[in-house]
């Protein structure tokens, strides 16, 4: 009786460690909505413009309940995401806010970098990484993670990109956190996982975001 | 000592319970793209008007990295997936064409068209339509064929097209992928060694053909 119990042990543990294999290109979270009250985002600061921005309105900045996830290597996993945006006025930046969140695992921090871009994927490191830590936590709304630049020039109509990571080894890479994705705004799609019935997701995945700064 | 390795187990099986609910949702598939060569994908029967598509541009229909769809006696348990449509005139639903793909188990997936209930699957309308032989995990651009006795459905109502399998018996080991849109929100992922583009646009690819009324 007590092998057939550590065998499905060993079964389940092997089946979570799956979850978290290298098939995927990132995991979807779906939390639940903790707090009916949405506190509103913060305030952008006096003087600084809105170079790009996906977000919402202050009290519906992004999703609550879908996210891709954000591990470091120490969590057992690792999951990076970055955000692309492209900038329409030569500017400088100088301020960067997400909707990254904690879930409960590991430190509560993760770094914020800006990248050129490569062929479609982050490339060489322009700014950061800036650590940020005390992060808004999973299931909540509308508390974003901020990270300040020294101001990094940027040119109109290139692509550069927002990547959230964390280091490889030491404090901060046993992370368990989500990017939770733009406010919803596209149309549904339907998924019973499990045999749990049918759930709606969106179809718009995009990490939600916000880049600010000055012109030029 | 005995108590927490056991407790341990418990709490894990618990949460492989939770990973079930509404938690958390299977992740995006990604693979590497076996054939650099794109077949086209199969000719739609004449007299067929297009009744909803997500499909991108031929030789380049749809995205890698769509969602896991499996029976419940596949490794990864029951993922089923639908995909919401709205047609623009009254019109008759004869086939069905959608972008999934075989990893493993029986070779053949359940194509189904329900109408809505507040945003997801309600009343089957008409299938299961069991499809067979469908194209290999991460090629293109193949699709998935249903043809359905003609189902008449209403202008500016929602229907899904439900990919599923049978709960047992032949065909719920299956586990596959429904791969996305051919429309391409850009953002990028790195599980440890480099980053590599995705998209964000997470519609399961398909269309609906048929005819008009």
């Amino acid at each position: 009786m007590k092998k057939n119990l550590l065998f499905a042990c060993f079964l389940a543990l092997c089946t979570l460690t799956l979850f978290g294999q290298t098939e995927g290109t990132a995991k979807i979270l779906r939390p639940e909505e903790k707090w009916a009250i949405h506190v509103p985002a913060e305030a952008a600061p006096a003087g600084l413009k809105i170079i790009y921005s996906n977000l919402g309105t202050p009290t519906n900045a992004y999703s609550v309940v879908e996210a891709w996830e954000i591990a470091g290597p120490n969590s057992g996993i690792t999951e990076f995401i970055a955000l692309p945006f492209t900038p329409t006025s030569d500017s400088h930046v100088s301020q960067v806010r997400v909707a990254l969140q904690y879930d409960g695992s590991g430190a509560d921090q993760v770094n914020l970098s800006l990248y050129a871009d490569a062929d479609g994927v982050p490339g060489t490191l322009l700014a950061g990484p800036v650590t940020v830590t005390n992060l808004p936590e999973e299931g909540t709304c509308c508390t974003l993670a901020v990270a300040k630049f020294s101001p990094i020039a940027i040119t109109a109509g290139t692509q550069y990109w927002v990547a959230a990571d964390t280091p490889l080894t030491g404090t901060g890479s046993d992370l368990v956190g989500q990017w939770n994705w733009v406010a919803k705004v596209s149309s549904e799609w339907a998924q019973d996982y499990g045999g749990a019935g049918w759930g709606q997701i969106p179809s718009d995945a995009l990490p939600a975001g916000a880049v600010l700064g000055t012109v030029p | 000592m005995n108590r927490v390795p056991l407790f341990v187990c418990f709490l894990t099986l618990f949460n492989l319970t939770l990973f079930g609910q509404s938690g958390e949702t299977p992740k995006v598939v990604r693979n590497a793209e076996n054939s650099a060569i794109h077949v086209p994908p199969q000719v739609a029967p004449a007299g067929l008007t297009v009744i909803y598509t997500n499909l991108g541009k031929k030789g380049d229909l749809y995205n890698c990295c769509g969602f896991i769809l499996s029976g419940p006696n596949s490794a990864f348990g029951s993922v089923f997936t639908a995909m919401p449509f709205t047609p623009k005139s009254n019109s008759h639903i004869s086939d069905v064409r959608v972008a999934v793909q075989y990893s493993s188990g029986a070779n053949q997936i359940n194509l189904s068209i329900y109408d809505d209930s507040g945003g997801v699957p309600g009343t089957l309308l008409a299938g299961p339509v069991t499809v067979t032989n469908l194209p290999d995990t991460d090629t293109c651009c193949l699709l998935a064929v249903a043809a359905f006795t003609p189902t008449a459905v209403s202008a500016g109502a929602q229907y899904w097209v439900v990919a599923n399998t049978p709960l047992t018996g032949v065909g719920s080991d299956f586990y596959g992928t429904w791969e996305k849109a051919g429309k391409v929100i850009p953002f990028a992922v790195n599980r440890g060694s480099s980053w590599f583009a995705g998209s964000a646009d997470v519609l399961p690819a398909g269309e609906v053909l048929g005819t008009v009324p």
